[in-house]
């Protein structure tokens, strides 16, 4: 019976190729980390912002080896100095010397840049992933209270966790970044919204892999790259919320070196010398100009419209 | 069109009452209370004046204080108390410093809402002036000028912005004061003007940078579609290719920051009201939170609350009449 089906007439027999086949050469295997510095570093503006944020580092790792004087002495007799050898930017209202106290408040200006960055996303990214993956139920419930949350202007929460969690370091961190993350919940959510419509994920379904394994093998990958780049780009407006935070007082508490208080504390002298708030308030300014242009640059070299950008 | 206004109205409602909740809750978990200030001042009048207080009358003196503020009752029943008030228009009385807070927050809030409405027309204006022309002058000088405008606007904190006018405009030029403020209609109108230049510039600098930018972006995406080079093609004057072809496609995504921009003018008036002496809102509610004013804060609050809601759905309704084909849903 076997013989009687015929192989039908139009094909091809007896091991002849169907159609012929065009040898490709190969594509040259892409670097991915090679094409992501490659792109990252194409603009010159990109490289001086990361100059700009490792010089801070650099000053925040090592404060004690940079700054010239303790930034936390006392010295009465020589209050209000002007910018002299001895003290570089001068002393301010109590005799502290102000590029000591500048140079140790960038540790705290990173932790502020950086922690609450990391606090919100985290936070934020599992209760987007949740909101995406559960029942209607629960994805209205988180997203309603999302949208309240986002509607309370975020200086109150970042005050009001600010007062109940104390103004210490870890205060103020954890107050900026639950005043920011449920950017990060709408952000992932609708990333997963989106993911979940393709067809590998249908595909995962039918082969009975759990929600929790979808959730993590397949959207959180690529939840990953506008993640990132979202960070990046806040980290500079959580530097400037901690520095407002504390420039109006409900920040960092004295005798704390940060620089939005250092700016406003010399903003009483502003008449005589300007220096003392304007340059805490230039050196806010060179970080978060550094986080942006490294956000961008980051942006761009995760961006898979700039993929074969060779300039 | 109305049914999904007042479905919006009805859970903006919603929102405000959650967030009131919140709120109530966590300046209560706050430490410190703003009574017993008031406690203490009432012991030591009452000791000077020659009265012999023991620890038991003391602790009667301080419930009867924190009585007198129904704050002896249990939280959920305050804010029931409190809301009830509320909705009858009457947000009680500051614990510390005894004003009535209708009447205080009614002055302060005409002070915020005229800065942050001139701040906003000048931001929108400005704004959207500046994107066009750097979209149409793509890569000209005038391009770069902007483009670096808007990073400047976007990097630079309001406090430093604040503080670099004042140095320049009040104490290298000695032009422009630079403390305190009063409305138009509320004395001179020429220094009220003067008062007025400095606090609506800082709000407004952020602003116009963001927009620029965003307004820019917009352009040079639409400057590159069909529809425009046709326009051109037909010999269209400049003017009309820009107004009625680009702007109006590119309206769409500048409708989108706006209430970034609305929030983002309230959330500087703290910042500015606090540098320029300004008696408005922002400067209330910083006051109030470092003294734990437990009624002031939940009352200014929930107006900044509901002003970003209501904000928040006059853009949703924006966006249909800059793009009819969105379905209210």
């Amino acid at each position: 019976m076997a013989e009687d089906i015929k192989t039908p007439s139009g094909y091809p027999q007896d091991g002849q190729q169907p159609f012929q086949v065009i040898e490709e050469p190969p594509l040259p295997p892409v670097n991915e980390f090679k094409r992501f510095i490659k792109v990252f570093a194409r603009r010159k503006i990109v490289l001086f912002g990361l100059l700009l944020v490792l010089v801070i580092l650099v000053a925040g790792i090592f404060p004690s080896q940079l700054a010239p004087h303790d930034p936390y002495r006392l010295n009465l007799m020589n209050n209000l100095q002007p910018p002299s050898s001895t003290y570089p930017l001068g002393t301010d209202e109590l005799g502290r010397c102000l590029l000591s106290r500048i140079i140790y408040g960038a540790r705290l200006a990173l932790i502020s840049g950086v922690a609450t960055v990391i606090i919100s996303t985290i936070i934020g990214s599992a209760i987007g992933l949740i909101a995406g993956f559960s029942g209607k139920v629960v994805e209205d419930i988180i997203m309603r209270l999302t949208d309240a949350w986002i509607s309370i202007p975020p200086l109150v929460i970042m005050i009001l966790v600010g007062a109940i969690i104390g103004r210490g370091v870890m205060g103020i961190v954890l107050a900026i970044a639950l005043g920011m993350f449920p950017g990060y919940i709408r952000l992932v959510y609708g990333q997963v919204m989106t993911i979940k419509q393709n067809d590998y994920i249908m595909a995962s379904r039918a082969m009975g892999d759990s929600k929790i394994s979808i959730a993590l093998k397949h959207i959180l990958p690529n939840c990953i790259s506008p993640i990132i780049v979202t960070m990046t780009m806040m980290m500079g407006g959580a530097v400037m919320a901690e520095a407002g935070l504390s420039f109006i007082g409900l920040g960092l508490q004295p005798p704390n070196p940060a620089w939005g208080t250092m700016a406003n504390d010399g903003y009483t002298q502003l008449g005589n010398l300007p220096l003392l708030s304007i340059a805490p308030g230039l050196a806010i300014v060179v970080l978060v100009f550094g986080f942006n242009m490294i956000g961008d640059g980051i942006r761009d070299a995760l961006d898979p419209k700039m993929r074969g950008v060779e300039e | 069109m109305v049914a999904f206004i007042v479905r919006r109205l009805v859970s903006s409602l919603f929102i405000v009452l959650l967030v009131s909740m919140v709120v109530f809750i966590l300046i209560r978990m706050t430490p410190g209370c703003p009574v017993s200030a008031l406690v203490d001042q009432e012991i030591n009048s009452r000791m000077q004046a020659g009265e012999v207080l023991d620890p038991v009358m003391q602790q009667e003196l301080m419930d009867r204080i924190f009585a007198e503020h129904g704050l002896d009752l249990p939280i959920p029943i305050q804010f029931v108390n409190w809301l009830g008030r509320m909705l009858r228009g009457d947000f009680g009385r500051s614990m510390v410093r005894n004003y009535d807070i209708r009447t205080e927050v009614g002055r302060r809030m005409a002070v915020t809402v005229y800065l942050g409405v001139l701040s906003l027309i000048v931001t929108v204006v400005l704004g959207i002036f500046l994107g066009v022309v750097a979209a149409v002058r793509n890569g000209k000088l005038i391009d770069s000028v902007v483009t670096s405008f808007g990073n400047f606007g976007m990097t630079v904190p309001a406090f430093l912005i604040a503080i670099l006018l004042v140095w320049v405009f009040g104490f290298l030029l000695e032009w422009l004061p630079i403390w305190g403020f009063h409305l138009p209609w509320r004395g001179d109108v020429g220094q009220s003007i003067r008062r007025t230049i400095l606090p609506v510039v800082t709000l407004s600098i952020g602003g116009i940078g963001g927009l620029s930018r965003m307004t820019r972006s917009a352009m040079l995406d639409v400057l590159n579609a069909d529809h425009v080079r046709t326009a051109w093609a037909k010999g269209m004057r400049e003017k009309t290719v820009i107004f009625r072809h680009v702007m109006k496609n590119g309206l769409m995504p500048i409708v989108s920051g706006f209430g970034g921009m609305i929030r983002g003018i309230f959330g500087g008036s703290v910042v500015v009201e606090t540098i320029f002496v300004v008696p408005g809102m922002g400067a209330l509610l910083v006051q109030a939170m470092q003294s734990n004013d437990y009624n002031v804060v939940q009352a200014t609050t929930v107006l900044l609350t509901f002003i970003t809601v209501m904000s928040n759905l006059v853009v949703d309704l924006m966006y249909v009449w800059v793009d009819p084909r969105i379905q209210l849903a």
